[in-house]
């Protein structure tokens, strides 16, 4: 039978790299979902200076 | 050298220091004295004093960067601040639920109502107070003031923490106080190296961090200038 001890070497272990990983994972999705931002941002920046220009013309 | 490089080079590093770290946690570093009842769950000792260490430091930047913003009203520091301590938060959330899993081991209990372990836990609320009222303020001026100022007072909570073992009567190990717990002399030079991959850890995680909230400005700043046009 494995013991508390052990039992709780690995729960502690599990905590610490759930923990980490789980605020990598946070960073990377942010990062994800900025970058689609900024993305899509550039899009609508570029299609209002088309218009922009049109409307000049 | 440019702060991509310097990225890439501290998440390398975290990376090498923190795996080198747990195989001389595991591998090399003595089991400790006969004093402890649980040498297995010991081990955490090696990554709970680490996250621990960079939870303080983490709040130490966030003061230091806070203080800075109020006289300069430079919108990087209080970036700063902010990422330092998300990040710090995250270090003291693993400390103490790692010291929860050898307290169970050691004492049989997850938690002890013990002045060191109280103060951790107000040091963990006073991170989550701070992340949670600049959760709450839209307007970037007055979120940037009054994280600045909570960053002040809150710190606080560091040396407090810190010292309640050193100051009153505590059922917690101490390392370095009159009170020691007999820790071995081997066992500084693992914890050192835990030390130092932390260090390095909590410093790229912020470094990132940093990099997402000021990429996040930018995009409010772009959709301000859209619905202005």
């Amino acid at each position: 039978m494995v013991s508390i001890d052990l039992w709780m070497l690995g729960l502690g272990l599990a905590v610490v790299w759930g923990g980490l990983a789980a605020y990598l994972l946070r960073l990377g999705l942010l990062a994800d979902q900025l970058s689609r931002q900024v993305r899509s941002l550039k899009g609508a920046v570029a299609m209002q200076r088309q218009q922009d220009l049109e409307e000049e013309g | 050298m440019d702060r991509e490089t310097v990225k890439r080079g501290l998440t390398g590093l975290a990376a090498v220091a923190v795996l080198a770290a747990i195989l001389v946690a595991f591998l090399v570093a003595p089991p400790p004295s006969e004093a402890f009842r649980a040498p297995n769950a010991f081990r955490l000792f090696y990554v709970h004093v680490p996250t621990a260490w960079a939870g303080y430091l983490a709040f130490f930047v966030t003061f230091a960067a806070s203080i800075r913003y109020l006289q300069t009203r430079d919108r990087t520091l209080d970036r700063v601040a902010a990422s330092s301590a998300e990040v710090g938060a995250v270090m003291i959330s693993l400390a103490l639920f790692s010291g929860m899993a050898w307290a169970r081991a050691e004492w049989g209990v997850f938690w002890r109502w013990d002045i060191k372990l109280i103060m951790v836990l107000i040091l963990w609320l006073t991170y989550l107070g701070y992340l949670a009222v600049r959760a709450s303020l839209r307007d970037p001026d007055a979120r940037a003031r009054t994280g600045a100022v909570y960053g002040i007072v809150g710190f606080a909570a560091v040396p407090l923490s810190y010292m309640a073992g050193r100051i009153w009567v505590s059922l917690h190990p101490n390392l370095t106080g009159a009170r020691g717990t007999g820790l071995d002399p081997a066992l500084g030079q693992p914890l050192a190296l835990g030390i130092l991959a932390f260090t390095i850890l909590y410093a790229a995680l912020t470094i990132h961090r940093l990099d997402l909230m000021e990429l996040s400005d930018e995009i409010d700043e772009m959709k301000a200038r859209l619905e202005g046009s």
